[in-house]
């Protein structure tokens, strides 16, 4: 038999029969019950062979290398022939690339033995299914190739719909994942009672992880260690390399009591695995209740600022860059006695924080902010800042963490 | 967030613009690391930069490093006021080479 090709298209679609509507909800109903991808192709495969009494029905997907296909999956008596890697069936590509169902046609022009379909997904071919009727068979007829259009049609909801169940399920395990990551991240950070100790601190992520940490502990000496970070960049990188760096402070700070040793050595670690330029800008220091002394170094961290009851308020800048761009840090611890004061570390979430016509809060804003609630304790003031924050119209750009300390705390029950 | 890129012998000039922030940075970042392959001194102008994040300054410091990596220059110039602050706040001045214009940070370079 010589074959030629041609595109299917029938001048007149073929009527379905009532029979033909009866197997088209057979067909249908079989793919309901499929839960992933490679089931609901054999399932439509296994419906196909049976409904039109083919020799096989294949799936093929094209090869990402080079132009011929892969074949997925077939179903169907397949002849030992038929089984081989290489798939450059030129009507595969016909079928793919003009997204229309093709056929052969015999010599008379009017019977196909072979026909193939494209599954379509958004308009563009995913795969091509290929229906071979065994030798010496009938070819397919126009109902027959009516059918098989209907069938393909359903197939490719059927695909599009595990498709989608897949992806939702993925975004699913992305969101409990995250979830937890969340979580890990919170145990990360100190918890203690507003009020019950005098330094405070508080954490919001602009998305479900957070690149900012704080920390802060009592050492031997009774003196308290403490420390604020920030990593560059926002969402799951970020938070990594901020678990990296708050596990790693919390390791040395208990060990090394003098902060611009610990920022050198952290940055010393971070320089060593940080990637894509990303850097930590941090403030570590320790304060010491029973004088109000303050130490502290700070790299590439916005300036802190100190309110002093009759002074105002002081800031004290970075005098090295942030930690992970250079391999070694050059930078001193500063000192400050608070005398009675309060020490403000904050984010840049906390002054880029965007109001009105996109105007940025700012140190000013912030101080006056500070100022306008200055006659509440200091973790009270704190969580009403962040409250008058939440108003609408004002928008959080980044992750916002401020860490306080109250020279002036009294214990609650002395 | 707009970016060109000049090319004259081996010098490459970035020009950044707008808002570089998070969503930016993988573009800016493609663009800064791109001029770094092709380049041999490379001079970002942030004159018109409304507005940088960490996010920004990460791409900055990256290809800063990856020039380094093949001793390859990389300079700032015409960095704007708002950017400068952001910059001098970090203490970033003391990492990058920042010129006020094309031709200063030429005749540095030579």
């Amino acid at each position: 038999m010589t074959v030629t090709s041609a595109i299917y298209a029938p001048a007149e679609p073929a009527p379905i029969a009532d029979s033909d509507a009866e197997i088209l909800a057979y067909f249908c109903q079989e793919l309901t019950i499929e839960r992933d991808l490679p089931a609901t192709l054999n399932t439509a495969l296994e419906a196909m062979v049976r409904i039109l009494q083919l020799e096989v029905a294949e799936v093929f997907l094209r090869r990402q290398d080079t132009d011929g296909f892969v074949l997925k999956t077939s179903r169907g008596r397949a002849a030992p022939h038929r089984i081989t890697t290489r798939h450059d069936d030129p009507m595969l590509a016909r079928c793919m690339s003009r997204r229309t169902f093709v056929c052969e046609l015999d010599d008379n022009g009017t019977q196909a033995p072979t026909a193939y379909a494209p599954i379509l997904s958004r308009g563009e071919a995913y795969a091509v299914i290929r229906l071979t009727r065994r030798d010496g068979a009938a070819g397919f007829d126009g109902r027959d190739l009516a059918l098989f259009q209907a069938m393909v049609n359903a197939t490719a909801l059927a695909v599009a719909n595990v498709q989608l169940r897949e992806a939702v399920d993925a975004q699913r395990d992305t969101t409990r994942d995250l979830e937890f990551a969340a979580e890990i991240q919170r145990h990360l950070l100190p918890s203690v009672t507003p009020g019950e100790y005098p330094v405070f601190g508080f954490n919001r992520p602009i998305r479900q992880v957070s690149g900012d940490f704080f920390d802060f502990f009592t050492l031997p000496d009774q003196r308290i260690a403490f420390a604020l970070g920030d990593v560059s960049g926002k969402g799951m990188n970020a938070a990594l390399l901020m678990a990296k760096s708050a596990s790693l402070y919390r390791c040395l700070g208990k060990t090394i009591f003098c902060p611009a040793e610990i920022l050198r050595r952290l940055n010393r670690e971070i320089h060593e695995t940080a990637s894509r330029g990303m850097f930590v800008t941090m403030v570590a220091g320790t304060y010491d209740p029973a004088s109000g002394i303050l130490e502290f170094a700070n790299a590439g961290h916005e300036p802190p600022m100190l309110r002093s009851p009759d002074r105002g308020y002081e800031s004290f800048s970075a005098d090295a860059p942030p930690l992970g761009i250079l391999p070694e840090l050059t930078l001193e611890t500063q000192r400050a006695a608070m005398e009675g004061g309060e020490f403000f570390i904050f984010s840049d979430g906390l002054t880029e924080f965007r109001y009105g016509q996109g105007e940025q809060l700012g140190v000013e804003g912030l101080i006056q902010m500070l100022e306008s609630l200055s006659a509440m304790p200091m973790a009270e003031r704190i969580e009403k800042l962040l409250s008058e924050l939440n108003r609408e119209g004002w928008s959080l750009r980044d992750d916002l963490t401020v860490l306080a300390i109250d020279d002036a705390w009294i214990k609650p029950h002395e | 967030m707009t970016e060109t890129v000049a090319q004259i012998t081996n010098r490459r000039v970035v020009h950044l613009a707008g808002e570089i922030d998070l969503e930016h940075a993988p573009q800016v970042r493609k663009v800064l690391l791109g001029a770094v392959e092709e380049g041999r001194m490379i001079l970002v102008d942030m004159a018109e930069v409304e507005y940088i994040d960490s996010s920004g300054i990460a791409c900055l410091i990256e290809a800063l490093q990856k020039a380094r990596a093949i001793s390859a220059d990389l300079a700032l110039i015409a960095v704007n006021p708002q950017a400068m602050r952001v910059l001098a706040l970090a203490r970033l001045d003391t990492v990058f080479a920042i010129h006020n214009d094309l031709t200063s940070a030429v005749q540095a370079a030579s």
